[in-house]
């Protein structure tokens, strides 16, 4: 649910995507090869059907101009280090659909940026790009959000 | 380093990261699977369906072709061919009576052969068919044999009533040393001339072979195969409402009607179409119908929360600017435009009648016959007597099966190859049956109209 959670604009849209993943699953159980763990294979799966969940909604890889890149020169550990998994969820879902898939694939689930360019149809620059600038986006509320706490 | 450790927070902290999934979710997901099970068994069904169909309409195939042994009159006007090219010379006349095609009665065999085979020289061989009646008992043969320049046409005839049989044949001069004649067709017509014999039809074709001088003629013992042929189409198709409603409500039949729009459909099937009597066709087959109507609707009171970021600078001194950034959710309240394709699926099995006639490579023709509905299935929505949106579905009160309809068609078609022809169909289908029960608010019937465009192929 939290993968789901991950990809989705709202609780109710990753439900849906829960829903639909476990369909999948059910439909395509007789192609898993036992070649890796099961659960490996359930979250690819479930991966990509959030993608493709996203895809129907036209996901849009958009530059969105920003004056928090330049703002931002450091960020040190302890900025971060206290948040919760749900401080750091409500953070990744502030970010644009575009930068939060890539975020989401390259940073959490772990793909390179060749294979999240081809999940996604886009160009390895591309992900790189918005994977930085959705870094920076995440960088600069943390730091922000420290400024408002002091 | 610095984004490296970042990226590695997050990934530590949110990849085993677990939140609470709704009580009801293993129920949602049991109920889709249930749905798609469904689907997959109907699929699975129908193939049985069409497998099983297959089977019998194979086996019906084989014994249909199957040779027929009994008083085999193909072997007998071989002999008698075989005779009459080892001994040059013609058999006896017969003395029963030959209508010709224009009605002619000869009650000698010889002359009445002497008109058909002007016949042929003067029509046959200027268009590539021709028409030759002849009245024989129930079993008869006959060939042609082009040899020398000589047309040399023989028939055989086997009275069944005397059980015996007569060879008579002619030879008369024939010019045209490249073209020849075959018998391609002879196939008994149901009526009878004024000796009380049956006529039979048969179509001389011509065609160029120099290679091949002796043209044998088929037998007629064995019935004449009738056509058979396989039909696939894709039509689209435009559907007609007729809608009644069963409670008197009439603002509920103007909220409906006003919300509800056709748009195009589209059916696809295949038929296997057979020859039962000259010209006439039975068909049967499968198909597939997608109706489709837009349906709009607007939600009142829906409620959209907005996450508002308001960022402020606040310049505490000199060098000194504090930015803050104040997050706000406002809930607006509005209404929501909904627009959806509802979809109105059947599975039939038409069964039908057509009459068809050519002319140079065109056919021309008319059908008709009843649809039988094996299934219907529905996806979209519909208001309830509130006016709230409701699924279409057997709770809604739809039926699984909308019966039987009528269907009327004309149909013409080109032939682009020796088997295969092309088909514009213009047609109606009425449906006697209403989609909905007597339960439900409404009674909604819908009839349509479409153009089939198809690929014949003819088997035989």
């Amino acid at each position: 649910m939290a993968l789901c959670e991950r990809y989705a604009a709202d609780k109710y849209e990753a439900e849906d995507m829960l829903q639909e993943g476990f369909i999948r699953i059910f439909s395509y159980l007789h192609q898993y090869k036992f070649e890796g763990s099961f659960e490996g294979w359930m979250r690819r799966v479930m991966v990509n059907c959030a993608l493709k969940h996203l895809q129907k909604k036209k996901l849009q890889f958009i530059e969105i101009t920003e004056n928090t890149a330049d703002t931002i020169t450091t960020i040190t550990a302890f900025a971060y280090e206290e948040m919760s998994a749900d401080e750091l969820m409500k953070l990744i879902h502030q970010l644009p659909p575009g930068y939060k898939a890539v975020f989401n694939l390259v940073v959490i689930e772990g793909y390179s940026h060749e294979e999240v360019a081809e999940l996604l149809q886009i160009k390895a620059s591309t992900s790189r790009s918005q994977l930085v600038k959705a870094r920076k986006m995440l960088q600069y509320q943390i730091i922000e959000q420290q400024k408002i706490a002091v | 380093m610095n984004n490296q450790h970042f990226d590695n927070y997050f990934h530590n902290t949110l990849a085993q990261h677990e939140t609470t999934v709704p009580a009801d979710m293993w129920n949602k997901i049991s109920e889709q699977k249930r749905k798609r099970r469904g689907f997959l068994f109907w699929l699975k069904i129908l193939g049985n369906v069409g497998a099983v169909s297959l089977f019998i309409f194979a086996l019906g195939y084989g014994w249909y072709v199957q040779p027929n042994n009994a008083n085999n009159i193909a072997e007998k006007s071989k002999a008698i061919k075989n005779k009459l090219l080892a001994d040059d010379k013609v058999g006896d006349n017969s003395t029963q009576n030959i209508l010709l095609e224009n009605n002619q009665l000869a009650t000698n065999a010889t002359k009445a052969i002497e008109p058909a085979i002007q016949l042929l020289a003067t029509n046959t061989f200027k268009s590539n068919a021709t028409k030759l009646k002849q009245p024989k008992a129930g079993l008869n043969a006959g060939f042609v044999i082009a040899k020398n320049s000589t047309l040399t046409v023989g028939i055989t005839s086997v009275n069944d009533k005397k059980d015996s049989h007569t060879a008579i044949d002619s030879t008369y001069p024939f010019n045209n040393n490249t073209t020849y004649g075959k018998w391609v067709n002879i196939e008994q017509v149901n009526t009878k001339n004024k000796s009380g014999y049956n006529n039979l039809e048969c179509i001389l074709e011509t065609f160029n072979s120099a290679s091949s001088p002796i043209i044998e003629c088929p037998s007629v013992l064995n019935r004449p195969k009738r056509q058979l042929n396989v039909e696939a189409w894709l039509s689209p198709d435009f559907a007609l409402n007729a809608t009644h409603t069963n409670s008197s409500n009439i603002a509920y039949m103007q909220k409906k009607d006003s919300a509800e729009k056709s748009s195009l459909s589209y059916s696809v099937g295949f038929r296997i179409s057979k020859e039962i009597a000259r010209n006439i066709f039975a068909k049967i087959g499968f198909q597939y119908t997608q109706v489709d109507k837009k349906f709009s609707y607007k939600l009142e009171n829906e409620r959209r929360t907005v996450q508002v970021i308001t960022i402020r600078n606040i310049v505490r001194g000199p060098g000194d600017t504090l930015r803050i950034s104040d997050t706000s959710l406002f809930t607006q309240i509005g209404y929501l435009e909904k627009n959806s394709i509802n979809h109105y699926r059947t599975i039939d099995i038409p069964v039908l009648v057509s009459y068809n006639f050519q002319n140079n490579g065109w056919h021309f023709g008319a059908t008709a016959g009843a649809i039988f509905n094996i299934h219907s299935w529905y996806k979209g929505e519909t208001f309830d007597s509130a006016f709230n949106p409701i699924n279409i579905g057997k709770e809604s009160g739809f039926k699984n099966n909308i019966g039987i309809g009528f269907y009327g068609s004309f149909h013409i078609a080109k032939d682009i190859g020796n088997k295969v022809s092309l088909y514009a169909e213009p047609y109606g289908r009425y449906n006697l049956s209403s989609l909905t029960n007597n339960q439900s608010l409404y009674n909604e019937k819908y009839h349509i109209i479409g153009l089939q465009l198809g690929i014949k192929y003819k088997i035989y």
